[in-house]
């Protein structure tokens, strides 16, 4: 997790700590040429695709939430303000924020596309193992598969909380800007999926141990 | 710490968020060990642990990266307001001036507006002593305020041409005659053969045929026995006395 670009600024008669974009210098030099924006690109591409790809379960989808999330970023590049005032949070005004929220959306419609069509559940998506070891393979793909089902089983909003907390790594500032909530709610959120993900995998060790 | 609005859920929530703060920071640093708090629940903190190593970072194939490049590539050359990726600079559209000069000015002025022509809202009595002759004599029939007539392609009076007759009353084309057959083209009698004809060489080339000639020449120098007249050159020119040439390029150097 990158740390924060610090400014001080004069405000009245102390002096305050603004927190900078670290993107600027690359938001700038897109704006004056847009064939800058790939340095953007190469940076949040993987990141963005896995929020895609976390979200969606499917890789076709994911690409086509990447693709559009990136050239709807770049139609919209000389919109996007830097607003660094302490009113709207110290992640309200980054690039990356900003990024995550046409992701968002692009990915809430690509949800409700998928739910009129219907397609085959993720299972294996974090399944790693050497493949001269099928046991283990098979023990870790029920392992990750009891992790995922347990985080794809939570509510809309705490699945979205974890998956940008963990995969992307964002800061809980940053996800109360993108989601359009509160740190605290943030808090709330990634606590109580976090322990339904335990109660969920302590039931399924308890399963497993009555079963062997 | 004065607690949260919340009360203990709060509490809880902040410490679990101060525990990812440092489970992921440890991750990014490749650190062995994690700041474990003891207050925070053990499940959730296994929770935590297996999330973070379980939702890993996905990466898209090359291809699609690649792909995706190049169309935000497209679309940003799009968006450049000079439009100099598409091949080059713009040519300036020439711009008519009020002059009536047509000029190239690249676009550093303000636009003209097009406007219509300016036309006279009435027509004189009287035409222009510059007019000419065919049109001034068609001009007095030209009321003032009238629109103007639609111009006559009959010919005028004393012209040459009223005498020519008239095209209405002419009978149709007649029919084109129809050429007789030509005759069979008479076979050519066989040419005697000429001999040597078929031996014939072709020649190419200027250089090619310089330094054929050269050869021949040489040859037929080299089979001719001393003491013939060709042969004084090149004994004068360091060819041995009494005996052939010591050879064209020799002889001369």
């Amino acid at each position: 997790m990158a740390g924060p670009v610090l400014r001080k600024v004069r405000a009245g008669e102390g002096a305050r700590l603004v927190r900078l974009d670290p993107d600027r210098g690359l938001v700038e030099a897109a704006r004056r040429d847009p064939e800058r924006f790939e340095a953007l690109y190469r940076r949040y591409l993987a990141r963005v695709y896995s929020f895609a790809y976390h979200e969606l379960g499917d890789h076709h989808a994911a690409e086509d939430a990447t693709e559009k999330t990136f050239l709807r970023a770049l139609a919209a590049l000389a919109r996007f303000e830097e607003r660094a005032t302490p009113d709207d949070g110290p992640g309200a005004s980054t690039f990356r924020v900003w990024l995550f929220r046409i992701a968002r959306n692009v990915i809430a419609n690509e949800r409700r596309t998928a739910r009129r069509r219907p397609a085959a559940p993720l299972v294996d998506a974090a399944a790693v193992a050497g493949p001269l070891d099928p046991e283990r393979t098979v023990e870790l793909r029920e392992a990750s598969s009891a992790a995922w089902a347990a985080v794809r089983r939570l509510p809309d909003d705490r699945r979205r909380a974890i998956v940008l907390r963990f995969v992307d790594e964002l800061s809980t500032s940053e996800i109360a800007a993108i989601l359009g909530r509160s740190e605290g709610a943030v808090r709330v959120l990634v606590h109580r999926g976090l322990r339904t993900v335990a109660a969920e995998l302590r039931g399924a060790r308890v399963g497993r141990g009555s079963g062997s | 710490m004065t607690p949260p609005a919340g009360g203990v859920r709060a509490v809880g929530a902040l410490r679990t968020d101060a525990y990812l703060d440092a489970l992921l920071a440890a991750a990014e640093r490749r650190a062995p060990d994690v700041p474990v708090d003891v207050a925070l629940d053990p499940d959730v903190r296994l929770a935590a642990r297996r999330l973070a190593a379980e939702l890993v970072r996905v990466h898209p194939s090359f291809r699609f990266e690649e792909r995706l490049a190049a169309r935000l590539a497209d679309a940003a050359a799009a968006l450049r307001p000079d439009r100099r990726a598409r091949g080059g600079e713009p040519l300036p559209f020439p711009v008519a001036v009020a002059t009536g000069s047509v000029a190239l000015l690249g676009g550093r002025v303000p636009a003209i507006e097009p406007r219509p022509a300016e036309l006279p809202s009435e027509l004189p009595a009287q035409p222009p002593a510059e007019l000419p002759a065919g049109l001034a004599a068609m001009a007095p029939a030209v009321a003032p305020g009238r629109r103007l007539p639609r111009p006559s392609l009959r010919p005028a009076a004393g012209s040459p041409m009223l005498g020519l007759p008239s095209r209405a009353g002419l009978p149709g084309w007649p029919p084109f005659p129809a050429f007789p057959a030509l005759p069979a083209f008479p076979a050519l009698p066989a040419l005697p053969a000429v001999p040597g004809l078929a031996a014939r060489q072709l020649l190419i080339g200027g250089a090619v045929t310089s330094l054929s000639l050269a050869g021949a020449w040489v040859a037929w120098r080299r089979s001719r026995p001393a003491g013939r007249p060709g042969a004084i050159g090149g004994r004068r020119f360091g060819g041995p006395p009494g005996g052939l040439p010591g050879g064209i390029g020799g002889g001369f150097a």
